[in-house]
């Protein structure tokens, strides 16, 4: 019958499922208590009965014998660690060591290299410089603001130097290191090392 | 699995219906897979019909524990494919239902003292 071959092929698959373990040992009875109960469903009612009840069994046992398996490989491991304490301590002290390496590591390349910088939507930010003059007045400068087609938003600053003092220190400070000290950014000689920094002319 | 290693039977129970019903069964002989499926859900009047999967992972456990074992004997050799693995009892999976049949007994003396035991479930 064309319907207990198909049955059988997509049981056979089904079973794949189970861990290997499990199914070196089982399959073959499996399989067997597959056509034992397929030869008993006569009709394509109890055929669809039939795998309704399988398709429950499979649910419940896969999960299950996997739980079984695992738990054992802990149980097997942790035996083996146990008589072995040297060689546990080693191992955990060496991946100890590891872990710490790769998190300093990342944590210098996340600084550096991937964490966005503290502003809304900073990969839209850019750094225009030396092709335009829009700052011969402020309202000049609000209407080319206005204006612009390809800018959602945009603020001037001018290069100058100025002097910060209190009663016991002065220093002599140009604006980008001003803006630096304020927004966090590092900025040297009016440009900021930042990767979005796009250099318009 | 060695005396040694065996846990105590009440650390084992309860067991899970199946488990218990495959022990039953297998009190009265060997039996294999197929036998046991058709004898527990002929006990219980349909209601525990046991999936080969549920079928063969309880008694994969059972195995472990070291509540069953495989028998080379065949009651009827001339009925069964000889691929067909038999089990019986162990002492100690007889030990464990005995415990699990005696927490089952003390539960039911606890239910009838609290609500009465009907004359027909």
């Amino acid at each position: 019958m064309p319907e207990t071959a198909f049955s059988l092929r997509l049981y056979r698959w089904l079973l794949k499922l189970y861990p290997a373990g499990f199914r070196e040992d089982y399959a073959e009875l499996l399989e067997r208590a597959f056509r034992d109960e397929l030869h008993e469903s006569t009709g394509a009612a109890a055929l669809a009965i039939l795998w309704i009840r399988l398709f429950a069994d499979l649910a419940i046992s896969i999960p299950s014998q996997f739980v079984r398996e695992v738990t054992q490989d802990a149980r097997h491991a942790l035996r083996l660690w146990a008589r072995h304490p040297w060689h546990t301590g080693f191992a955990i002290l060496a991946l100890a060591i590891g872990i710490g390496a790769n998190t300093g590591v990342f944590s210098v390349v996340n600084a550096l290299l991937l964490r966005s910088l503290p502003f809304r939507d900073p990969e839209r930010l850019a750094y225009l410089s030396s092709f335009f003059e829009p700052h011969d007045s402020a309202k000049q400068f609000h209407e080319w603001r206005g204006q612009s087609a390809y800018l959602a938003d945009a603020a001037v600053f001018e290069h100058a130097f100025c002097v910060v003092a209190n009663s016991q220190t002065r220093k002599h400070m140009s604006t980008p290191e001003l803006l630096s000290s304020v927004s966090g950014l590092r900025v040297n000689s009016g440009r900021p090392r930042m990767p979005w920094a796009t250099k318009l002319r | 699995m060695s005396s040694k290693d065996q846990v105590a039977t009440d650390d084992l129970t309860p067991l899970s219906p199946a488990v218990f019903h495959i022990l039953l069964s297998l009190g009265e002989g060997e039996r294999h897979g197929y036998a046991l499926k058709r004898e527990i859900s002929l006990r219980t009047g349909g209601k525990l019909k046991l999936g080969p999967g549920v079928l063969y992972g309880s008694i994969n456990k059972l195995l472990e524990l070291g509540l069953i074992e495989e028998s080379d004997a065949r009651p009827d050799p001339h009925l069964d494919d000889e691929r067909r693995r038999y089990y019986r009892i162990t002492p100690y999976g007889r030990k464990v239902a005995q415990a699990e049949a005696a927490r089952m007994r003390d539960l039911v003396r606890l239910a009838a003292a609290r609500f009465g035991v009907p004359k027909r479930a």
